[in-house]
């Protein structure tokens, strides 16, 4: 789905959502069967309270979306509505909560760069209990913040950074931060040569850096070769190419979009440059269905456990089986919507039954090990709205990812062990304070399954 | 040495592909006067519908290309060439631009509508070789199928249209067409065939780059062809849009540069991470102001222009006394209705829209100025109103000045931006002046935002309101009033220079630069001052803007996109009153919401679609469809009153004649000669 948009517009955002999708995860518990769950996680959902609340009546609880659905980028992040609805139905269901059905409002499309009219829309208009965010530019992160309105969605944005009534699927992103598991990666591989490629708008640039600190730190490579002067829309890398072939690179890391490393990908086929591209996102079926052939041994780290691991967890049996009974298409989009939609339900139940914004703002923060049913590496939302960057504690416990392979044109599982697909670094390991270079600890294999609370 | 070599070799390839957008753009320039920056858009309609002949539905190639191409292409350009284009031959330049950014902006949306693009991503488009990206390698370089067939194509281009134009006659006449269809009439050519054959031998390559450049990109997307469509125009202004080997060479040099530059510059410089990506802008700028092929260089102008009349004056100068007393009357209580709504009744969500239709409009009138009043092509009004959100967005957050002040002085850093701007830009006319101003919105997209000092980085800066007194402008209801005042002061100093010596002077200067200089006017001068205060009233709608929304987004709001979004807005609606620029603030602000999503209930992309429409509608009111709606209203009105009146019938009669060059084709006249 995150197929790039091409335009000079909304660079920004885009390549953000390239490099928001970085391999490493920072988690702030310990993971491994360290649970949390609040008193009010199993209270009773069928008691019902008179509230007095926006967008709560004594039916139903509305949650409006915004998202990029039609714009001329052909970014289209509706399907986040997609996996709420088959959240929705799921609890619903089972009776709502407390006596309440869950209903999405609204949904409303912000096209390019409507973000904050739409979310200005939504709060007086539409009287939303909660808003969910999918968007190219989240422009209206600021009202959102100062309405204290609870906020879910898809952190491809440098602005759910900050406020603590913001809960995406992935906490406080570190662009710049070093970390274990691309140099990891880069061992399991056998590559020791390494190239980074980033186009020259701030984003992509924190990206390189952040690749630079971690081979930096974790010295299982060497950046051979690094070109952060690409200008976005490049449609020619030939000498990029053949400058790291001279230098015999093995693994390139890309914080580029799609189109980049479409680009990429093609002109390492012709020049026979056989090294394994770290793809920051792209993990869409339909994507890699047209254009695998020219990623064939690439590697993708989705946000979330990978539809490809085998076993699933249980959360994605049930996400596949709601997807499918609300006829909706199972994409990368449709899983962060049914997460956020879980995340929202979580934080309900924690809430309780005389549960208002605040409450449920509150309660969300309490939240130590959030891993929606094992298909998240967990969040700790009492770090987790903090810039890692300025706040080395908010790295938290754990730096987690999961992988998947592209062969023959499709995504296979890649260094999960059995049910764990999670590979993490405790924190404590990392010597983060310590100078460079240090070892690179051990990690450990997890599903997160069991771990932390959920709203499933 | 052998890394210069390599570079120039593999710069050939990349080069090709601007070669052959250049080409495009230098084929439809000489054929057909219009500067197509809808090139893109056509390209992408032959594109699209290969990509659903020969990957959706799996016929073989040759059936899809001949369907797409061969077909379509001719017969989008025969379209464009019947419902447009041949109502603008002897249009201004303007208007042509205008025609085709409306089409670069309808267009897409409708063929991604039609094919259901949008719900279906076009992944994995292919061109015209089987196996197309198969490398062969010479040596330690290696080129794809689809590399060597946009080669020979753009050789055998070059070659084929540079003879057709230099050894037959239809090439002769095609260019006779677009200096002058009427005298070309009176030599017995029927130029309203002829024209027909330009658009669709251009329309024609449009389509065969838009395949043959598919497979550059993992997805179809006409954004993939508008960013190569820029790139490329570099290409173009070195051949001065009129010699294709030319065009061919600057494609070639363009890659050719780029790869020096990637080869030869450290890729942490400052100078690699601003000089690259800006190659192809910063050598259409210097190309622009230094190359010797456009030195002083105007645009070819039809001989018999002067037989044209003088654009019409304003309808409202023609009205009666008490009518325009009466219309004063109405539109006072219009907007005093309007705006007691708005601070009694509207919910906050429509306060803020209303607001920025207010904030915008002020934008929008540094477009009545340099365009409606000066005559002239800006394509960076966008930029200088983020000159003026930024600056006031940093100062006040850097330096912890007011904000109103901050806002001030944003305004004259862009006054005086746009003043530097017009000093090397100004000598250039027309189109080319047009792209000059683009050259420079696409360097402060492609360098200035990058740096965190300008930007503010990943994360936009905020701007606080103003508090004066114990007005606190926080309330927005105050800033909405805030923002009328500005508006009103806008509009009286507007209205009072275009009234006053200098706007006389530069009406002086469109009906005839050399007949003004010979009184004493100094055109330089006149200029330089409409273009600064046209940069000056966007850099301050800008700061207003960074105020209301309290951040300076550049992204959201200010791209060159967008810029050239306003530009087709403003003009088509009307650039040369007061009240264009506020019909364009309400009509991006208030249309899209209030008629499109709630009444109409469509999803926004219509909202390109007819906004692109509009400006297409424009080819055919080219004083904008304000003025066109005035003058009609009042021929209405006017009629009614006579009729009461027991006057004559207004068809005897005419309140006000609007004397357009012809709006028929000229064929017309020819062929009754």
């Amino acid at each position: 789905m995150r197929i790039r948009g091409v335009a000079l517009l909304a660079t920004a955002a885009l390549v953000a959502a390239s490099c928001g999708n970085a391999a490493s995860k920072s988690t702030q518990n310990t993971g491994a069967g360290s649970t949390v769950a609040p008193n009010n996680v199993n209270a009773n959902l069928k008691v019902h309270h008179p509230i007095t609340e926006t967008g709560v009546t004594d039916t139903a609880i509305g949650v409006d979306v915004v998202a990029s659905i039609n714009n001329p980028l052909g970014n289209n992040y509706g399907a986040l509505a997609d996996g709420m609805t088959a959240y929705f139905a799921m609890v619903n269901a089972g009776g709502g909560i407390y006596g309440r059905q869950l209903k999405i409002t609204k949904v409303r499309d912000d096209g390019l760069a409507n973000n904050a009219t739409q979310v200005q829309a939504a709060l007086s208009q539409d009287n939303p209990f909660a808003v969910f965010i999918a968007a190219l530019l989240f422009t209206g992160a600021a009202t959102l913040a100062q309405a204290n309105v609870p906020t879910f969605g898809w952190n491809i944005n440098a602005e759910w950074t900050g406020p603590t009534n913001f809960f995406p699927n992935e906490a406080a992103l570190c662009f710049t931060c070093a970390g274990p598991v691309v140099p990891w990666v880069a061992k399991q591989l056998g590559a020791t040569k390494v190239g980074v490629l980033a186009y020259n708008v701030p984003q992509s640039a924190d990206c390189l850096k952040g690749d630079q600190a971690s081979f930096a730190k974790f010295s299982t490579g060497k950046i051979v070769y690094h070109d952060a002067s690409i200008s976005f829309g490049v449609t020619d890398l030939s000498a990029q190419v053949a400058n790291m072939k001279k230098q015999g690179v093995q693994l390139v890391l890309t914080c580029m979009d799609l189109n980049g490393t479409f680009t990429l990908a093609k002109e390492m086929a012709a020049q026979g440059l056989k090294a394994v591209q770290i793809l920051p996102n792209g993990y869409d079926q339909a994507f890699m269905a047209a254009n695998g052939k020219y990623y064939e041994g690439s590697m993708v780290g989705p946000q979330f456990t990978a539809f490809e691991h085998s076993p699933q967890p249980p959360e994605m049996k049930s996400f596949e089986k709601w997807m499918n009974t609300t006829h909706k298409k199972v994409v990368e989009l449709s899983m962060q919507g049914w997460i956020a939609a879980n995340q929202f339900v979580t934080g309900l139940k924690l809430a309780g039954p005389d549960f208002n914004r605040q409450k449920l703002i509150s309660a969300m923060n309490t939240l130590t090990d959030f891993t929606a049913g094992g298909l998240l590496a967990p969040i700790d939302w009492t770090k987790g709205h903090l810039d890692p960057a300025k706040n080395p504690e908010a790295r938290g416990a754990l730096d987690c990812g999961n992988f998947v392979k592209i062969t023959s044109n499709k995504f296979v599982s890649a260094f999960a062990q059995g049910d764990k697909p999670w590979v993490c670094f405790k924190h404590a390991d990392l010597q983060v304070t310590n100078p460079n270079p240090v070892p690179l600890p051990t990690p450990t294999n997890y599903s997160f399954v069991n771990v932390g609370s959920t709203g499933g | 040495m052998q890394e210069l070599i390599s570079a120039v070799i593999r710069g050939v390839p990349i080069g090709c592909v601007y070669a052959l957008v250049a080409l495009g753009f230098v084929l439809t320039y000489k054929t057909s006067g219009v500067f197509n920056l809808a090139f893109g858009a056509q390209a992408f309609v032959s594109a699209a519908v290969y990509y659903v002949l020969r990957i959706r539905h799996g016929w073989p190639i040759w059936a899809a290309f001949v369907i797409a191409v061969v077909l379509l292409g001719p017969l989008l350009g025969l379209l464009l060439d019947r419902a447009l284009f041949r109502y603008l031959r002897t249009a201004p330049t303007v208007a042509k631009l205008v025609t085709s950014l409306g089409l670069l902006v309808a267009v897409p949306g409708i063929v991604s509508l039609l094919l259901n693009f949008g719900n279906s991503p076009a992944y994995g488009p292919t061109g015209i070789m089987y196996h197309g990206d198969v490398a062969y390698h010479f040596g330690s370089y290696a080129l794809q199928r689809d590399q060597i067939a946009t080669i020979v194509v753009t050789l055998l281009a070059a070659i084929g249209l540079t003879a057709i134009f230099r050894f037959t006659a239809i090439g002769l006449r095609m260019r006779a067409v677009v200096e002058s269809p009427r005298m070309t009439e009176l030599a017995g050519v029927n130029a309203d065939r002829v024209g027909a054959v330009s658009w669709m031998l251009s329309s024609f390559f449009a389509g065969l780059a838009g395949v043959l450049l598919a497979p550059l990109f993992p997805q179809l997307s006409s954004e993939n062809y508008f960013l190569l469509i820029v790139a490329a125009i570099a290409a173009a202004a070195f051949a001065s849009l009129t010699s294709l080997p030319m065009a061919f060479l600057g494609g070639l040099l363009l890659g050719i540069v780029n790869q020096i530059l990637t080869v030869k510059l450290p890729t942490d410089s400052i100078l690699a991470q601003g000089l690259r990506p800006s190659l192809p802008f910063v050598a259409l700028f210097l190309l622009l102001v230094l190359w010797p092929g456009l030195k002083n260089r105007r645009e070819v102008t039809d001989p018999l222009a002067g037989v044209d009349p003088p654009p019409p004056g304003f309808a409202a100068d023609e009205r009666s006394v008490a009518l325009t007393r009466a219309t004063h009357v109405f539109g006072a209580l219009v907007a005093l209705g309007f705006t007691w709504w708005i601070l009694t009744q509207a919910d906050s969500f429509w306060l803020a829209l209303f607001t920025q239709a207010v904030v915008f409009s002020v934008i929008f009138l540094s477009i009545t100025v340099i365009n409606g009043m000066a005559g002239q092509i800006s394509l960076c009004q966008a930029t200088f109103a983020a000159i003026g959100a930024l600056a006031t967005a940093q100062l006040a957050n850097n330096f912890g000045m007011s904000v109103l002040a901050t806002m001030v002085i944003g305004a004259v850093l862009a006054a005086a931006v746009g003043a530097l701007l017009a000093l090397p830009a100004l000598r250039l006319g027309g189109i080319f002046l047009a792209l000059a101003t683009l050259a420079f919105a696409l360097f402060f997209e492609n360098v200035m935002v990058k740096f965190s000092w300008v930007s503010g980085g990943r994360v936009p800066p905020t701007v606080p309101r103003p508090v004066i007194g114990s007005i606190n402008f926080n309330s927005d209801k105050n800033f909405f009033l805030l923002s009328v005042v500005v508006l009103a002061i806008v509009s009286v100093v507007v209205i009072f220079v275009r009234s006053g010596t200098t706007g006389r002077y530069l009406d002086a200067l469109r009906s005839s630069e050399v007949a003004a200089s010979s009184i004493g006017i100094n055109p330089a001068r006149a200029r330089i001052t409409a273009f600064a205060l046209s940069a000056g009233i966007a850099g301050l709608g800008g700061g207003l803007l960074a105020i209301q929304e309290k951040f300076a987004n550049y992204q959201a709001d200010f791209s060159v996109v967008f810029g050239l979004f306003w530009v087709v807005l403003v003009v088509s609606i009307g650039a040369r009153t007061v009240e264009g620029a506020i019909q364009g603030g309400f009509g991006l602000k208030i249309f899209p919401e209030l008629i499109l999503l709630r009444l109409l209930h469509v999803s926004s992309t219509w909202q390109f679609i007819v906004f692109g429409l509009g400006a297409i509608a424009y080819a055919k009111n080219p004083e904008g469809t304000l003025e066109a709606g005035k003058r009609k209203s009042l021929n209405f009105i006017q009629r009614l009153l006579d009729k009461r009146a027991g006057r004559a019938s207004p068809d005897d009669q005419p309140v006000a004649t609007l004397d357009l060059p012809p709006t028929e084709p000229a064929s017309a006249v020819g062929s009754e000669a």
